[in-house]
C-alpha cells in the first residue's frame, strides 16, 4: 500500500473500520514509514483534543417536561377526536339504516314481481293497515263461534 | 422469582408499546437514550442553551411517530436519524438568523471541570476546539460526532445519514484533516 493510500485510510484504521487484510498492511507500513507515523500521531492528537468538547448533563426535571408536553398534547387531541368519532358513528348509522331500507324495498319488489301477488303498493298497504284481519274467520274456529254468538245475541 | 422476558425489554418492543399509547414504555426509552441525545446535540450544535429544548422536541417527535417505526432498522438508528435531521435543521435556522459561530462557541462554553480549574490556557484550548468543530461542514461534523463520541459504526452512520459507507469514511477523514489543520497551533 502506498503512503497516500495509507494516509487516506488512517482515520478509518483508528476507528477500527478497515478490513483485517487492510489493517495488517497498514500496521506493516507504519513500522517503517515515519511520515505515516507522524500522521497517525496527529490524528491521535485531534482525538485527544476533541475530549475538550465535553458533554452535558441531563437536568433531573427533563422527564417531567417531556411528560407534561405529551399530557398537554393528549388533552388537546380528544376534542377533535370526539367530533371525528361522532361524525363517523353518525355516518355509519345512516349508511346501515339506508342500506336496510333499500334492501327491504328491493326485496319486496323482487318478491312481488316473482309471485305476481298484487302490486308492491297494494301489498305494502295490506301489511301496513292489516287488512287481512277483516277476512272471514275459518269455520269452527273459536273466533267464528264467538262471532256467531255475538251476532246471534244482537239479532234477538 | 418472576422470569424476566428479554424480549419485553428490547427497544423495538418498547417502541411498539409506546405506539399504542404506553407512556411507561416510552419513559423507559427516554431514560435509556436521553444522555446520548443530549450529548450528541450539544457536541453537534455547540449551544448549551438550546440542548434541552431540542432534546424535548426530538423525544416528542419519537412519541408522535412511534407507530411509523417498522423495525426495518435498529431503533437507535431510527432515533439518531431523527436527531441528525433535527440538529441539521436547527443549524440551518441559526444560520438564517445570522448567529455568528463565535457566539455559538461562546454559548458552548467549556466543560465544568475546566471551569473549576480556572485554567485559562485549557479554557482557551477548549474554546478553540469548539470553534474548529463548529466551522466544520454540517455533514462532516455530524459523522465525526456519531463516530467519535457515540461510537456508532460507519455502517450505522451510513444508515442514519442515508449515505454510503465509503462516503462516511470520506466525511470522517476530511473532518479530521480539517481539524488537524485548524488546530495545528493549539494541539
Amino acid at each position: 500500500m502506498k503512503c497516500s493510500e495509507v494516509k487516506r485510510k488512517l482515520s478509518a484504521y483508528v476507528d477500527g473500520e478497515v478490513s483485517d487484510a487492510e489493517g495488517k498492511e497498514i500496521a506493516e507500513h507504519l513500522k517503517t514509514c515515519e511520515d505515516c507515523q507522524e500522521e497517525l500521531a496527529a490524528l491521535s492528537s485531534v482525538s485527544d483534543a476533541l475530549v475538550l468538547l465535553g458533554g452535558i448533563e441531563v437536568p433531573p426535571y427533563f422527564m417531567t417536561r417531556v411528560r407534561q408536553c405529551i399530557s398537554d398534547e393528549a388533552k388537546a387531541i380528544p376534542f377533535l377526536e370526539r367530533i371525528r368519532s361522532i361524525a363517523v358513528t353518525a355516518a355509519t348509522a345512516i349508511a346501515v339504516i339506508g342500506s336496510l331500507f333499500i334492501g327491504n324495498q328491493f326485496g319486496r319488489t323482487l318478491y312481488h314481481s316473482i309471485t305476481g301477488k298484487g302490486t308492491p303498493a297494494t301489498a305494502q298497504a295490506s301489511d301496513v293497515f292489516g287488512l287481512g284481519a277483516f277476512e272471514e274467520f275459518p269455520d269452527g274456529s273459536l273466533s267464528d263461534i264467538y262471532n256467531e254468538l255475538v251476532a246471534g245475541g244482537n239479532d234477538g | 422469582m418472576a422470569k424476566i422476558d428479554a424480549k419485553s425489554d428490547t427497544d423495538e418492543h418498547l417502541i411498539g408499546l409506546a405506539a399504542n399509547g404506553d407512556g411507561q414504555a416510552f419513559e423507559r426509552i427516554v431514560n435509556k437514550y436521553q444522555q446520548a441525545v443530549f450529548n450528541t446535540i450539544f457536541r453537534y450544535t455547540g449551544s448549551r442553551d438550546d440542548v434541552q429544548d431540542l432534546a424535548q422536541e426530538i423525544f416528542i417527535k419519537v412519541w408522535r411517530n412511534a407507530a411509523k417505526f417498522k423495525g426495518k432498522s435498529k431503533f437507535s438508528t431510527w432515533l439518531y436519524r431523527i436527531v441528525v435531521n433535527h440538529c441539521i435543521n436547527y443549524r440551518r435556522r441559526r444560520r438564517q438568523g445570522h448567529i455568528s459561530l463565535d457566539e455559538l462557541a461562546e454559548k458552548g462554553r467549556t466543560p465544568e471541570s475546566l471551569q473549576v480549574r480556572d485554567d485559562w490556557e485549557e479554557r482557551n484550548r477548549a474554546k478553540n476546539v469548539r470553534k474548529a468543530v463548529d466551522e466544520l461542514p454540517d455533514r462532516q461534523r455530524m459523522a465525526l460526532v456519531l463516530s467519535h463520541f457515540e461510537g456508532r459504526s460507519y455502517k450505522e452512520i451510513a444508515e442514519i445519514m442515508k449515505i454510503s459507507v465509503s462516503s462516511v469514511e470520506s466525511l470522517i477523514f476530511r473532518a479530521r484533516s480539517n481539524l488537524k489543520q485548524k488546530l495545528a497551533k493549539v494541539i
